[in-house]
């Protein structure tokens, strides 16, 4: 602060001194001279109140007493003065002291200004603080509300997706059911498949056999042809022998010589026609065992047979294939069943834990009524200094009581952090802690 | 037939989620954003239960079971508090105006689910 110079030379420290401190100083001195000039004059009238009693030494000592209790006296009258505002001024420094008085005020008027017009400014800074609050609120309360509705759409999702699942279980048990009995058939027309065609091959070769024994027989009758051709050899022989006995017997024999000549032509037709049936013969024998050999072949049976072989094979494989099939089904689908009931209990607790959002909402409620509370008492404040009336004694405004916003609270929360808040330095240090919200459960009490 | 609760309070998040918890319960939820509102929709309808806040505007928790035990029709409805706060004085307002069981927010879906089925009516 600027010291006021109350003018006048400043080489002597006594000039440099107020106006109170020159009083004070002067009286002192006063004081001190009056003692050393009177003090015989009052050690002897003691000494004569005392009757000479005392020892002319104590005398002055109590004179000397009497004077700096005076001194001392008039110090604190000044001080005294001074402290009320009205201090005992010598008529010099009278003009002065009113000019530094009219400087202070006009200083603590200015700092009254500011200060009410800080008041003003600190309405319009509580009017948006809550504004700001307010919108928070409003922001989360949407956001809560936005997060419920997602939430609950992931968890119709999920429902449906459950529901999904569970016809498409049933579907594919039904499906598979059905496969089961259809790889059963398959496996039934396999094996009468695989009888037939044993049959089958057994048969064929019974087949072969006759066929070859026809054949046989076939080619055996070509010599039963051989027989018969001699047999018209030996006929044709007999004719001719019968045809020169005819012409020895002459005209009796004529008509044995006709027997003869057409016996002998019957045999040659007799041979023409085994010759016709021999070639027939041996033509149906070559014919049979072209046209039955390839189909009758043992290695094309052999080859039949594992072409056979290997379709049951890849029937078989495809039964196992898809039986594998329905159980990687089984199992996808119970996984996407387990992990949707998973989602399911996820989402049922990310929405309690939009709980939060409420929470927080009446902390930041407290915080909204803890400005307006502040707010009304500087309201209060601001009238009080603008009244011209003066306080009478101790000001009539109760002092503000940052304890009472404990009894505004609405949860432990608010409450440990008022008392980790307000707590010494060190503890403040540790704002961390209660900076959040906890995500503790709150527990149930029956009554 | 599904069992009626109906929940209180001014907060409409947490109505959302209690009424989603009971609503996957299979319970049906009737909803009122204070203790005033809750008193004007309770119209000679069965409420097998109540969940209901504390702190509200209007009316509070606390009022309107006082309200409620003073009246003919739900007098014997059990009724949950659901309430931030967990303060032994407060636990014991509750009890002496007639509530049932106090549960503190943030509460677990089975924690009100089990408070919900061992005190409803029939």
């Amino acid at each position: 602060m600027e010291k006021k110079n109350l003018g006048g030379p400043e080489k002597f420290l006594f000039l440099r001194l107020s106006a109170y401190k020159k009083i004070a100083v002067v009286s002192v001195f006063a004081a001190m001279l009056l003692a050393v000039s009177i003090e015989l004059l009052l050690g002897g009238y003691i000494q004569s109140l005392t009757g000479g009693m005392l020892h002319p030494r104590h005398s002055r000592a109590m004179a000397d007493a009497f004077w700096a209790a005076l001194g001392a006296w008039m110090m604190l009258a000044i001080t005294l003065k001074r402290s009320q505002g009205r201090p005992y001024l010598a008529a010099a420094t009278e003009k002065e002291l009113l000019d530094a008085l009219a400087g202070k005020s006009a200083h603590y008027r200015n700092r009254e200004e500011k200060v009410l017009r800080f008041f003003a400014s600190q309405q319009d800074v509580a009017r948006l603080m809550k504004g700001h609050l307010k919108s928070i609120i409003n922001d989360t309360d949407t956001a809560a509300g936005r997060i419920i509705g997602k939430a609950q759409g992931i968890d119709g999702s999920m429902g449906a997706m459950q529901s999904t699942i569970s016809s498409l279980n049933g579907q594919s048990e039904a499906l598979a059911a059905r496969s089961r009995g259809t790889i059963a058939d398959n496996s039934g027309t396999i094996k009468d498949l695989r009888d037939y065609i044993d049959r089958r091959l057994i048969e064929a070769d019974e087949d072969y056999r006759t066929v070859l024994a026809l054949a046989k027989k076939a080619r055996s009758m070509v010599s039963l042809i051989d027989l018969l051709k001699e047999i018209s050899d030996q006929t044709n022989l007999l004719a001719l022998n019968a045809a020169i006995e005819a012409a020895r017997a002459g005209e009796h024999g004529r008509g044995f010589s006709i027997v003869a000549s057409e016996v002998r032509k019957l045999s040659t037709q007799s041979e023409q026609a085994s010759n016709k049936v021999g070639q027939a013969m041996t033509q149906i024998a070559d014919d049979i065992e072209r046209q039955f050999s390839a189909k009758l072949d043992q290695q094309n049976k052999k080859k039949e047979s594992a072409l056979f072989q290997s379709l049951e094979a890849q029937l078989a494989g495809l039964a196992e294939s898809y039986t594998r099939l329905e159980g990687l089904n089984r199992q996808i689908l119970d996984q996407v069943s387990m992990s949707s009931s998973e989602v399911a209990a996820e989402v049922i607790e990310l929405l309690a834990d939009v709980q939060f959002q409420d929470i927080v909402r009446q902390q930041i409620e407290l915080v909204i009524k803890t400005v307006a509370d502040t707010q009304a008492f500087i309201a209060g404040l601001k009238g009080c200094m603008g009244m011209a009336e003066k306080c009478d004694g101790a000001c009539r405004l109760p002092e503000f009581d940052v304890g009472e916003i404990n009894s505004s609270y609405v949860m432990e929360k608010q409450r440990e952090v008022h008392r980790t808040a307000l707590a010494p330095a060190k503890a403040a240090a540790k704002d961390q802690g209660w900076a959040g919200t906890s995500k503790a459960a709150g527990g149930v009490t029956f009554f | 037939m599904a069992k009626t609760i109906m929940v209180i309070d001014d907060s409409a998040s947490i109505r959302q989620v209690v009424n989603i918890t009971l609503k996957k319960a299979g319970y049906d939820v009737v909803e009122a954003c204070d203790g005033r509102d809750a008193l004007g929709k309770l119209t000679g309808q069965k409420i097998n239960l109540m969940v209901c806040d504390v702190n509200m505007p209007n009316m509070d928790g606390i009022s309107f079971l006082k309200a409620l035990k003073a009246s003919q029709g739900y007098r014997f409805t059990p009724v949950i508090m659901l309430t931030t706060e967990s303060q032994e004085s407060k636990k014991q307002e509750g009890k002496e105006a007639g509530a049932r069981a106090w549960v503190v927010k943030p509460f677990k879906p089975e924690q009100m689910l089990e408070a919900v089925s061992k005190l409803i009516l029939p």
